[in-house]
């Protein structure tokens, strides 16, 4: 196997970007991600991009961004689900042997229809739909369920909105870089409880391209690359109701194949930091567990730890997460991209010293459904 | 059919709405239509059971999800079973089965090991606990859909 590294990266200011259209969004982040690494279009082999037809409003949406991605007369493949599974296929292609770079390509403009009603759309139409499950609704239903089985306080969640929102202040592409108080984000508006409205993810538009080169073009660039360590991905049932809904057992078992790859034993000691896709707070909690950063249940206190804020043990989103900027498909390909810039020897601002290895966590489908790993190291 | 719209904005032209208005058909197939033939004809609630891991499945399915094998066992289940998870909501949007606030449930029928999902009646939402047991409220007039059950009540 091909050692793969990520070149480029870059991303878009995120928000409710109105005069943007997916192509300037995508057409921006394709041209920086490219010159971040000294390449042009040119030297690109494969596009692999991440894309939604439900929050486009258009059929196979990526035929009309194309263009924008410069893939014509290349290879190139979409995914209808986050861009972290896009850039694991990118990874396997290269890895192979069979190309020798690949740009990845995710974007989302939630705010040109109606994020909630596009979730129900994702259930089906006889036995989840007709009750009006939406994402919302089902992340509210794990949430109660987590709380109640390991007996998580109500503050809990809450707290890691406070930690999130510090870090965000300092993100310069973050939609929401203000920070919030424990009293705020307690007495901000329920929405479906026990989740209020600053514990969730805010409705964003934003885009994200990495690019990534097989271990000789990857040396003879100018820049240091980021090097995948390893990769996983998971998927559990489909019905919140047919899972242990207060566990994510896809999100171990992503987690799981990546270590094993990766070589990584003690995840909160082997790794220097972790970027996750928690789109309503108290899944970070649960993302502490199921990715080995501490026991079933213990969410809450690794958090009261300060193990995961800056300057901790194991930092968890010192972008801010999702819960700062959730351009949906781009979330987890941004979280690819927040922990390269951490750990990659570029003589940047990004790198924080001592860094060497984080790991990347995606999301996706009703309350956490599927997961997907990414593992890089500087 | 997709319409659109005049643009909005004043000297410049920033967007334009549209709406996709497509109308679908869904079928149930034959695993579906019994299901919900027996809650509308009898006020039945089935499920399947595997023959491998012994799971006693909802929605009824030709396979099972957990060890990938054809099931074919219906199994009566309780209209009757315990709250696992609910959640208040708040938040108004299209699709909804009633007018916000309104209780969501996933309820653990007595029987099945999956959960069921359904909406709570007949409660306020600070006497909600989980764990609590609760039983189905049939519809009067029922046509085959999981709206044949109103919602489910506290026991």
């Amino acid at each position: 196997m091909i050692d793969v590294g990520v070149v480029g990266w870059a991303q878009t200011q995120h928000g409710t970007l109105e005069r943007e259209t997916h192509q300037s969004l995508i057409y921006r982040v394709v041209n920086e991600a490219l010159s971040s690494c000294g390449m042009s279009i040119h030297d690109i082999d494969v596009v692999i991009d991440a894309g939604s037809d439900f929050l486009d409003g258009r059929g196979i949406s990526t035929c009309i961004t194309v263009d924008a991605m410069g893939a014509h007369f290349k290879e190139e493949s979409k995914i209808a689900g986050d861009g972290l599974l896009a850039a694991i296929y990118a990874y396997m292609r290269i890895a192979s042997g069979l190309f020798d770079t690949a740009l990845v390509v995710a974007y989302g403009k939630s705010s040109e229809s109606s994020p909630r009603v596009q979730s129900l759309l994702m259930t089906d139409p006889f036995y989840l739909r007709p009750m009006g499950l939406d994402a919302t609704a089902a992340a509210a239903l794990q949430a109660r369920a987590y709380m109640h089985h390991y007996g998580v306080s109500e503050e809990a969640p809450a707290r890691v909105a406070v930690k999130n929102r510090a870090a965000g202040a300092t993100n310069i592409n973050a939609q929401l870089s203000s920070e919030v108080t424990l009293d705020q984000v307690m007495e901000s508006r329920p929405l479906v409880s026990p989740i209020r409205e600053l514990e969730a993810a805010p409705v964003t538009d934003g885009a994200c391209a990495v690019v990534m080169a097989g271990e000789e073009v990857a040396k003879s660039l100018k820049v240091r690359p980021a090097w995948i360590a390893g990769s996983g991905h998971a998927m559990d049932a489909f019905s919140p109701g047919a899972r242990e809904i207060h566990k994510l057992r896809s999100a171990a078992l992503a987690a799981a194949a990546a270590y094993k790859q990766a070589g990584v034993t003690d995840p909160s000691a082997d790794l220097d930091l972790l970027e996750v896709t928690e789109s309503f707070a108290h899944q970070e909690l649960m993302l502490y567990e199921a990715l080995g950063l501490c026991e079933e249940g213990e969410g809450e206190k690794l958090l009261i730890s300060g193990a995961t804020a800056l300057g901790g043990r194991v930092p968890v989103n010192l972008s801010g997460g999702a819960l700062c900027a959730n351009p949906v498909v781009a979330t987890g390909l941004v979280r690819l991209a927040e922990a390269c810039a951490r750990v990659a020897d570029r003589g940047e601002g990004d790198r924080i010293d001592g860094m060497s290895k984080a790991m990347a966590h995606a999301a996706g489908g009703l309350a956490m459904q599927t997961a997907a790993c990414m593992i890089v190291q500087g | 059919m997709l319409e659109t719209a005049k643009p909005s904005g004043g000297d410049i032209v920033k967007s334009v709405t549209g709406t996709l208005d497509i109308k679908y058909r869904f079928s149930y197939g034959e695993r579906y239509d019994r299901f919900f033939r027996e809650m509308r004809d009898n006020k039945r609630i089935m499920g399947i059971a595997c023959p491998k891991c012994g799971a006693v499945l909802l929605p009824p399915r030709p396979y099972c999800g957990f060890c990938y094998t054809p099931v074919d066992e219906w199994v009566e289940l309780s209209d009757e079973g315990a709250l696992l998870t609910y959640t208040v909501v708040h938040l108004p949007f299209i699709g909804q089965p009633t007018e916000p606030p309104y209780i969501y449930a996933f309820i653990m029928l007595d029987g099945a090991d999956v959960q069921f999902p359904h909406i709570l009646g007949e409660i306020e939402a600070a006497d909600v606990r989980s764990g609590m047991r609760v039983k189905a409220v049939w519809a009067e007039e029922r046509k085959g859909t999981l709206h044949d059950i109103k919602y489910f009540r506290p026991v």
